[in-house]
């Protein structure tokens, strides 16, 4: 009895050793509604803020590796000049301690900053631009100051007039019929554009020739520490 | 006679509750509770369960191939050899 029992899982080992990947598919298959429920269970908030973190994480590592890659692609169509070096800048004063929607930066003259300075956040987020330039310092309008109007393109191809309203938020109207939606993206045209600011709302009324779309920075401004600043 | 039940039970339930958490050690306790209270076959095929489950070993442990398994088999070889020295004497009332 001992001896047929052992045989019997040895026979057992084996099989499970030869057709492992197969019974592992069939058991993980069985398994998963289980892992799922399980999982659903044991998510709370922290949980699902650390997937986001790790999942950002991951995808600012994606970010750097495109950008180290269109960097690599204009050096060798030949526009590599045109890509002016970037100064650092740390943020003195922001909204809302600084007035007008507004950054006081600690990089002016002596830098080599000048008016008309295009200032991105965390790469190639385009927040604003130099307005005033001081010794050591210099005063930046951010793309959401009221009244400020800029050119810029929605999803890269329809030209819109961002308006700013203040708050790191923008407005612009385009024609009724435009293909957009939340979480569009709204850019600087150009080979060295950024990214100004991200659709939050459509507001699409009914008989009117023109909607009205509203975006914010892809940034907090209110969080900004430091900011990198280029010539245009 | 002792009942099987509860037995066959808590091993299934403390390999289970390691494999869900997932908390190996956990599986080996059950696994290794299962083979030394006698119930072998059913630690073995435990045992092959979690290996299935786990996936294969990595690094120094992946010579032994199904780890779980083995060690099942190492509790039931212990408890077989203990019992031939220490389990199932019954001691004389008389000398």
């Amino acid at each position: 009895m001992l001896v047929l029992g052992g045989t019997v899982l040895v026979v057992l080992v084996a099989l499970v050793v030869l057709f492992r990947p197969a019974l592992s598919s069939l058991l993980w298959q069985a398994l998963a509604p289980v892992m799922r429920v399980r999982e659903s269970l044991g998510a709370d908030e922290v949980d699902r803020l650390r997937a986001q973190l790790a999942q950002a994480q991951a995808e600012l590592i994606d970010r750097d590796a495109l950008a180290e890659e269109n960097a690599d692609l204009r050096a060798r169509l030949g526009r590599a000049d045109a890509a002016a070096p970037r100064v650092l800048a740390g943020v003195l004063q922001h909204a809302p301690w600084s007035a007008y929607d507004t950054l006081v930066v600690d990089a002016g003259q002596a830098q080599g900053i000048a008016v008309g300075d295009l200032v991105y956040a965390s790469g190639q987020a385009l927040v604003g631009v130099v307005r005033e330039v001081y010794a050591s310092s210099a005063r930046v309008e951010l793309f959401s100051t009221p009244g400020a109007s800029y050119q810029a393109t929605l999803n890269g191809t329809l030209p819109v007039a961002v308006e700013g309203q203040g708050g790191g938020s923008m407005s612009a109207a385009v024609p009724a019929g435009t293909d957009v939606a939340v979480g569009d993206t709204v850019a600087f045209p150009g080979l060295y554009g950024g990214v100004v600011a991200a659709v939050s709302a459509v507001d699409a009324k009914e008989g009117e020739s023109f909607i009205v779309i509203y975006m914010h920075l892809p940034v907090n401004p209110a969080d900004l520490a430091r900011v990198e600043i280029q010539k245009p | 006679m002792t009942s099987r039940g509860p037995i066959y039970a808590l091993s299934f339930v403390v390999a289970a509750v390691g494999f869900m958490l997932p908390l190996w050690p956990l599986c080996v306790l059950g696994i290794v509770v299962a083979a030394l209270l006698g119930r072998y076959v059913f630690a073995i095929v435990l045992a092959l369960v979690i290996d299935l489950g786990f996936g294969m070993p990595t690094g120094s442990l992946s010579r032994l191939v199904v780890p779980f398994t083995l060690l099942a088999a190492a509790a039931a070889a212990l408890r077989l050899l203990a019992s031939s020295y220490f389990l199932d004497k019954t001691p004389p009332d008389t000398l």
